[in-house]
């Protein structure tokens, strides 16, 4: 433990202790702003303040990432900081939304290839200001972090191209939206050794319809055994649900009004709760997304079937998001199936 | 001397009366008594004065009988909590000039609940300020050329109010 220099008993009124703080404990109070959520990041300000704070707060800077590309700026700045800086980076988080032009894409995602000590990267692609979608061809070109523990992408597009075996060694978890989630799950069944390091799979099954995901994919989960997390999309054909509910103990369920099958889905997951293999109930926010439960009694019943499920079994339910109280939710207007079930979640556990 | 009190000596030569168990929460306290043995000499503390550590004490008699803290993976856990319980930030509402003075000896007397308390008051202090507000906060001056400047701006670019 090294001591600190200076420690008198009455210092002078003029000097502040501290002047006296060694780097290892200025490094201590800062780690505290490491990622913190806020316009202009603490540490952007602490490392401006001067050479010594710049020298203690810069690789505490850099060790989170989290920009959101927005069209505005041309990338460059931060792809040769990230040159420089991006070694330091362990956890990053790139958003793009309302990028109107592919190029902005492009020139922003070879900060990912400086960053390769990253243990988590998360990707978003929101659609641009026309509503389409970017197609991030070269995403995994320029992922290279050998130290690879989390990987989320969201949006993954059908004709993605693949992550290097490399960068996957490491990976125990695995976060993937989109239509390329298929390809990207046959990929990984044919790199030898991977599928055991994969803890947790985290996918978007809203695409399985129209991509048809093959089935022995689907036996493949029984690999993940510990935990999978799950967006469980009611569209998707109810047999492969089936066996998620089998294999699967995270499930997050996001319906929308356009699902079919909800009451199907329902009774698959409360069948996976039952069977002990659901560990846990995420459920979407907005009650609105679902439709109206109170329009259809065999949905009444299939909520209320998956609530009693949950509440046997002592499942905590949670709402995707913030856990709001869902009548602020509806403009004023009660959705009574969804708010009862909503209340006997809340008053059974933890939502 | 009781084996259960310890004598604890100041850099300005006052002299504490402290139990064992509350004085354990120094991990440095600790180690010397385990390796003094049972002694009536005093343990002397050049680095900490008589007012802070009375203030340390409190703490540590507030918080004798909290379990070993466990060790963390300092990287792994880089994005903590800025929370502080409700006891610990009214003991910690000091000025300025006893705050850092708890932090050095927290740090030299190795009580590491102590030190995270001071370390995340400070972090609480900087949320929101801009950098001159921190170098008065801190008594710092801007030793940036304005060359030095602009280049760190532009290197942190991504983190700045946009």
């Amino acid at each position: 433990m090294s001591t600190p220099s200076t420690t008198s008993a009455a210092p002078a009124a003029s000097t502040s202790a501290a002047n006296s703080l060694p780097d290892e404990l200025l490094d201590k109070i800062f780690s505290n702003l490491v990622g913190t959520d806020t316009k202009q990041h603490p540490l952007y300000s602490v490392c401006l303040a001067s050479r010594r704070f710049h020298q203690v707060a810069q690789p505490l800077l850099w060790h989170t990432v989290a920009f959101e590309v927005d069209g505005t700026g041309d990338g460059q700045a931060f792809v040769e900081a990230a040159r420089q800086l991006g070694h330091y980076t362990r956890v990053v988080s790139l958003a793009f939304t309302k990028v109107a032009r592919e190029e902005a894409y492009l020139a922003y995602t070879p900060v990912l290839k400086h960053m390769a000590a990253a243990r988590r990267v998360q990707v978003v692609h929101d659609t641009d200001s026309e509503g389409r979608r970017f197609q991030p061809v070269a995403l995994f070109d320029n992922i290279e972090s050998t130290n690879l523990e989390h990987l989320g992408v969201l949006h993954l597009p059908r004709d993605s191209s693949m992550p290097r075996a490399s960068c996957l060694r490491t990976t125990a978890s695995l976060d993937l939206v989109g239509s390329g989630f298929s390809a990207f799950l046959e990929c990984l069944y044919h790199v030898p050794g991977l599928m055991p390091s994969l803890r947790a799979l985290a996918a978007d099954l809203w695409w399985m319809p129209a991509i048809g995901m093959p089935d022995h994919l689907f036996a493949q989960l029984d690999m993940f055994q510990a935990s999978v997390g799950v967006i469980l999309n009611a569209g998707a054909r109810p047999l492969a649900l089936e066996a998620l509910a089998r294999h699967v103990s995270i499930c997050r369920v996001f319906l929308d009004r356009s699902s079919a099958n909800i009451s199907t889905s329902l009774d698959n997951l409360a069948r996976g709760i039952k069977a002990g293999n659901v560990k846990s109930v995420w459920l979407p926010r907005d009650p609105t997304s679902i439709g109206s439960p109170s329009d259809d009694v065999g949905l009444c019943a299939a909520w209320a079937n998956l609530c009693d499920a949950a509440r046997a079994a002592g499942i905590p339910g949670r709402f995707v998001g913030d856990a709001e109280d869902p009548r602020t939710m509806v403009g004023g207007q009660l959705d009574f199936g969804f708010w009862d079930y909503a209340k006997r979640l809340r008053a059974a556990g933890e939502v | 001397m009781s084996a259960n009190k310890v004598k604890l000596s100041t850099s300005d030569q006052e002299e504490f009366d402290v139990d064992r168990d509350v004085a354990n929460r120094s991990v440095l306290i600790k180690n010397m008594l385990e390796d003094l043995g049972d002694s009536d000499q005093a343990i002397p503390l050049p680095n900490v004065s008589a007012n802070v550590l009375k203030k340390v004490l409190e703490w540590c008699e507030h918080h004798k009988k909290d379990p070993e803290p466990i060790a963390e993976d300092l990287d792994d856990n880089r994005r903590k909590t800025t929370e502080i319980s409700d006891w610990d930030a009214k003991f910690i509402q000091v000025d300025q000039e006893m705050l850092f003075e708890i932090i050095l000896a927290a740090n030299y007397l190795d009580i590491k609940p102590l030190l995270d308390v001071g370390c995340k008051t400070v972090a609480n202090m900087i949320k929101g300020k801009q950098p001159e507000e921190i170098r008065k906060l801190f008594n710092i001056v801007n030793d940036f050329t304005p060359e030095e400047e602009a280049q760190i701006k532009k290197e942190n670019e991504w983190a700045e109010d946009r």
